[in-house]
């Protein structure tokens, strides 16, 4: 186990750049907003989402492929053996993610507090996510969050084992599978009941619920190709 | 435990599609010593000591480091140091994020070692890692492999792009440390001349094939040139093996592994001298490679 520890230390010492950046990114979006509705007024409509919150998810995404396309072949060739790769991974996002999922719902309290900073903004806040009470509001902050590094991370897994090829079969299985998927509801003439059924789910299972069976699988297909992989 | 090899390798083979890229290979390597795989380019040097340090599966066939197999093996592989020319790093690391992750992955790594390396190969720890010339790289390599201490390190090309001083600090480091500390270096490289002397033990690969696997000292004697009139080098190299046969005007040049009397050679005239590492490599790879 220390040596799992040491692995996420090496990883976060080679990223802090990349755990600071989101940051930046956020802030400098939360800035931007705060200056364009300070300069509306009244004339928006009722509390709009800015959707600036998207810059953490897909900065969770980008690093999550980049951890393991880069950390891995040295980490390997540090003597280090898959198994504690891929705990150290897991443990690193892990914490990653109760870090931002933290800091969004104190945001979101914030924000809801201060009445969106005094304009209605909803920069942090999302749907009828304030609502729900705070262990609910971290697991909807947090469960999509890991949701897009294991998105990078199944990337980077792939990459690794199967290179670039690999990379681009996954994307192009994907699409195919959604592709049909797509074809088939049309031509069943299925879209209203699919709209209900998203409409039925509770934000909770939404956000939360059903993203974190995603994480599962992707955690299974992650460890698949790394086990195997070679430097 | 001193009679128990360091490395066991029993029939293994690793194939990539259908290239093979090492064949049925079997050696031990014994505990302390400083061993040189040499080979040709893509002789499967590398991937021996990939497949030694469990980055690699084999195809076929046992490997034993430290007594269990490396695949996976947490145990084996903190002992083990591996410092590959191809060596990738993440592009965000600084020179000084390579030292820490060895200081925290490496149960022997001696700090201070570490630094005195660094200072001597003058490297710039603030500076990122792919911002680092070809020598720079090697040179962190190197660092990290003697610094780790650890009971099997294996140097897979590490001088590319070192300059001749640079060089001779690694050699002269390895040996002082190598001295202090024992334990079992394997050194892969085309220098081999500027290791002869460090070497105690050969391995030469060829092919994905083991031909040679010798003590240098015993391998030292063992090969002589020979020149003279032809009937007389005929005459006093009967009973050896011939690697490689010149002719230079009237005098004919063989070289040969086996044992050729000296007093008879200088009877009849006949010069005999020792042949270098590298020189022996070359024949005895090139007359593999022939037949």
């Amino acid at each position: 186990m220390n040596r799992v520890f040491a692995i996420v230390r090496m990883q976060a010492a080679g990223r802090r750049d990349g755990l600071v950046w989101p940051l930046v990114i956020l802030g400098i979006a939360f800035a931007t907003n705060l200056v364009l509705f300070g300069s509306m007024g009244d004339e928006m409509g009722d509390r709009p989402v800015t959707g600036g919150l998207a810059s953490v998810y897909i900065t969770a995404l980008v690093f999550g492929a980049v951890a393991m396309a880069q950390q891995f072949p040295f980490a390997l060739g540090m003597s280090v053996t898959r198994r504690e790769f891929g705990a150290a991974i897991g443990l690193f996002t892990l914490a990653q993610t109760v870090i931002y999922a933290v800091l969004l719902v104190v945001l979101q309290a914030v924000e809801a507090a201060t009445g969106g900073w005094g304009l209605r903004m909803r920069f942090f806040g999302i749907g009828s996510l304030d609502t729900y009470g705070v262990p609910a509001q971290l697991l909807m902050y947090g469960v999509p969050l890991l949701l897009m590094s294991l998105i990078g991370i199944a990337l980077g897994a792939v990459y690794v084992r199967w290179r670039t090829n690999g990379v681009f079969g996954a994307i192009t299985a994907v699409m195919v599978v959604l592709g049909l998927t797509a074809a088939l509801i049309t031509r069943t003439g299925r879209w209203p009941a699919v709209g209900d059924w998203f409409l039925d789910q509770s934000a909770l299972s939404l956000f939360a619920g059903w993203p974190s069976l995603a994480v599962v699988l992707l955690t299974a297909l992650s460890w698949t190709a790394l086990r195997k992989a070679t430097a | 435990m001193t009679t128990t090899p360091v490395v066991s390798v029993q029939g293994v083979s690793k194939r990539f599609g259908s290239v093979a890229a090492l064949d049925d290979v079997s050696f031990d390597l014994r505990r302390n010593g400083i061993y040189g795989l040499l080979g040709r380019n893509g002789a499967g040097k590398t991937t021996l000591m990939q497949l030694l340090t469990g980055q690699q599966f084999a195809t076929a066939g046992t490997i034993r480091v430290l007594g269990a197999d490396p695949v996976e093996n947490s145990q084996v592989l903190r002992q083990v140091s591996f410092v590959k020319e191809s060596q990738r790093y993440p592009d965000t690391f600084k020179v000084r994020h390579v030292l820490l992750a060895g200081r925290l992955l490496f149960p022997e790594w001696d700090e201070a070692f570490a630094r005195s390396l660094v200072a001597d190969f003058q490297l710039p720890v603030g500076r990122l890692v792919k911002k680092l010339s070809r020598g720079m790289l090697s040179a962190l390599g190197v660092t990290v492999g003697l610094a780790s201490r650890a009971p099997l390190t294996f140097f897979d090309e590490p001088y590319l792009g070192l300059d001749a001083v640079s060089r001779q600090l690694f050699y002269d480091r390895l040996l002082a440390d190598y001295a202090e500390h024992p334990r079992t270096v394997v050194l892969s490289t085309h220098l081999i001349d500027e290791v002869g002397d460090l070497i105690e033990h050969v391995l030469l690969i060829e092919r994905g094939r083991i031909v040679l696997d010798e003590a240098a000292d015993a391998l030292r004697g063992q090969v002589v040139t020979v020149t003279g009139p032809a009937p007389a080098v005929d005459r006093l190299t009967v009973n050896t093996d011939e690697l490689h046969r010149e002719q230079l005007g009237p005098l004919t040049r063989a070289t040969v592994r086996g044992a050729v009397p000296a007093g008879a050679a200088r009877e009849a005239g006949v010069q005999l001298e020792p042949v270098s590492l590298q020189q022996l490599v070359v024949r005895i790879t090139a007359r593999k490679a022939a037949s």
